[in-house]
């Protein structure tokens, strides 16, 4: 028998020391065991948020990037007018590329592309050019593209808004016009 | 020396402390987790100022476009004039020299035919904006003169501001008195004076003529029902004048025979959340459900043969539910409305919940009001309603009579209800002597 009460009957002190601290190990021992657990369930993989924080912030700068380029004069109206008027025939699409260009390389190194659609007609403006597609699509559903800003311009009368797509694309991946 | 009883507690009361400490823990996780980073909070801020210039420069573009497009339709037709005929569709502005002055209007015809022209097409171009996360870009807002002359000018105005929302889609309009914990939810809001109910002072006055005729811009403070006088519907000035308890709904329940009777809090509760008076809510509900929310018999669950329960979540089979998947007491469309319940719901609750399903009415008519609160454009109704002298009707609606309309829809065919905000007007006037001014 070796019970708290067996080591002083027989008078063992240090039988009597480890009874008494058995408790006290029990203890720690189940405390450490919670205390990992939490640490495993509830913390945050720090490299789970550093990705999205850093995304959270490419996505804040995009948009703010997209809203500014929309400003931009263009032969002396703004970018955002220019590509309404390009969608309805007036100008030339490749100013407006150029001019997107300018803003979007240097933070999309393997390449970017925007996509101005609405239920007719959708102009693609990318690295590598621009065009018009009656009907074309939004390459979604490839995981090297994301999209990382939006905003929307103004068309005339009945024919509603047409919504402008920011895409980065990842490497090896090249947007053909 | 220990006697062995006392070592038997020394254990036991080891173990319940144990557990007490891992009970307050989970309890301090749940009240108080932050589920962010630091600088979460800043990079928000930063979205809406991005998305606010956003919704800037598409009110500018559209004004813009506006006034070329109404410049452009003026010349076409001869500034409404017309007086020299027309070559291939166009008018005609001169027939010969001299002649001039017979064919052009006079300035400020031309001024109010461009003018006319140009806020039409701007409010074609607001309508189409689709706001992003819960931004609320509200109608009929801008005034818009014009001054002719090279080059000529829109001066644009706005009644009210754009609403955008600081966070990813979540609603943290400053509640009245509310602390910084209680807006962000960590402890708990002391309890308010419900704001002055919302009664009808005088009858519905005829519509206006055309919808440009509809009104003046109304202001929605904090805490504050707005007036809404093309509707019937005032409320008492600011600050609120009367005070309303959870006791005083549950006496309104009560006296439509409702099943819901002891839930009155909800409306309340919902109301703090969304600053829509709690008599609107209830009118609504009454209206949309005769307050009932879960049936007593499964499959049984249609107006005509609900039985209403107390229960305060049920499924599918059980849901009050209309033909045209709309569900609960406040008859939220499932297959439009359902995705609100993630921004304004707790965590785990759908619309089938009775406190969901009323947060999300309140949220619905709250965005209504601040989007619609100066009347609903009459192009946006057209597209809905053919009959013109309703959607006339639907135009002339401004504050809470516009966003009750928005909240039933703007259809006039077969099956909708043309006269909804009247019956809700109607309920309006059954609860105010259930929820007396103080």
């Amino acid at each position: 028998m070796n019970s708290p009460l067996a080591s002083r009957l027989r008078g063992n002190r240090k039988g009597i020391a480890i009874d008494e601290a058995v408790p006290a190990i029990v203890f720690i021992i189940c405390s450490a065991f919670v205390l990992f657990a939490f640490l495993i369930f509830h913390s945050v993989p720090a490299k789970q948020q550093q990705q999205d924080i850093s995304s959270d912030i490419s996505a804040s700068s995009a948009e703010r990037d997209l809203t500014r380029a929309l400003t931009l004069p263009l032969d002396g109206v703004p970018l955002g007018k220019a590509i309404v008027d390009a969608y309805y025939g007036k100008g030339e699409l490749k100013p407006i590329a150029d001019a997107f260009a300018a803003t979007f390389s240097s933070s999309n190194p393997y390449g970017w592309t925007i996509v101005a659609m609405n239920s007719g007609t959708t102009i693609f403006f990318s690295t590598d050019g621009s065009r018009i597609v009656k009907g074309g699509t939004i390459p979604t559903g490839q995981s090297s593209i994301q999209e990382i800003a939006s905003a929307q311009l103004p068309l005339l009368g009945d024919d509603g808004a047409l919504t402008l797509t920011l895409y980065s694309l990842g490497p090896n991946l090249v947007m053909a016009p | 020396m220990m006697n062995r009883k006392g070592m038997g507690l020394q254990w036991y009361f080891l173990i319940i402390a144990f557990f007490l400490g891992l009970g307050t823990y989970y309890a301090g996780v749940q009240q108080f987790t932050f589920n962010g980073y630091v600088g979460q909070a800043s990079l928000y801020l930063q979205d809406a100022l991005y998305r606010a210039e956003d919704a800037q420069l598409y009110i500018s573009l559209a004004s813009q476009s506006a006034l070329e497009h109404a410049l452009y339709e003026t010349g076409k037709e001869g500034g409404g004039k017309n007086a020299c005929g027309s070559s291939l569709g166009y008018a005609l502005w001169m027939a010969g020299a001299g002649e001039q002055s017979t064919c052009v209007p006079a300035n400020d015809a031309l001024q109010k035919r461009i003018s006319s022209l140009d806020a039409g097409y701007l409010e074609q171009s607001l309508i189409a904006y689709t706001p992003p996360l819960g931004d609320i870009l509200p109608a009929n807002n801008f005034n818009a003169p014009i001054t002719l002359g090279k080059p000529t000018r829109a001066s644009l105005t706005a009644k009210l501001p754009v609403i955008v929302p600081i966070g990813k889609g979540i609603d943290i309009t400053p509640k009245t008195g509310a602390s910084f914990l209680q807006s962000i939810g960590l402890s708990k809001p002391a309890p308010q004076p419900m704001p002055a109910p919302i009664v009808p002072l005088q009858p519905l006055p005829a519509a206006p003529t055309s919808p440009q005729q509809a009104g003046a811009a109304q202001s929605f403070p904090p805490g504050t029902p707005p007036s809404s006088p093309a509707s019937g519907i005032q409320s008492t000035p600011s600050p609120p004048t009367a005070s309303s308890s959870v006791a005083q709904a549950d006496a309104f329940l009560r006296q439509k025979s409702s099943a819901l009777v002891g839930h009155g809090s909800l409306f309340i509760q919902a109301e703090q959340r969304t600053q829509v008076p709690t008599a609107v809510l209830l009118a609504v509900a009454s209206q949309e459900s005769a307050l009932k929310h879960c049936c007593a018999a499964e499959n049984q669950n249609k107006d005509w043969n609900c039985q209403g329960t107390s229960s305060s979540s049920c499924g599918e089979s059980s849901v009050l539910s209309s033909d045209f998947s709309s569900i609960g007491v406040m008859q939220i469309n499932t297959k439009v409305n359902s995705g609100l319940a993630d921004k304004v719901c707790t965590p785990g609750q759908t619309v089938y919940d009775l406190e969901c399903n009323i947060n999300v009415g309140a949220k619905i008519l709250r965005d209504a009001y601040l989007r619609y609160q100066n009347g609903i454009p009459f192009s946006l109704i057209m597209r809905y309603c053919k009959d013109i002298s309703l959607a006339e009707k639907y135009a002339s609606y401004l504050g809470w009579a516009a966003a009750l309309r928005a909240y039933n829809g703007l259809g006039c065919s077969t099956g909708a209800d043309s006269a909804y905000v009247e019956r809700v007007n109607e309920k309006l006037a059954q609860i105010s002597p259930s929820i007396p001014s103080s």
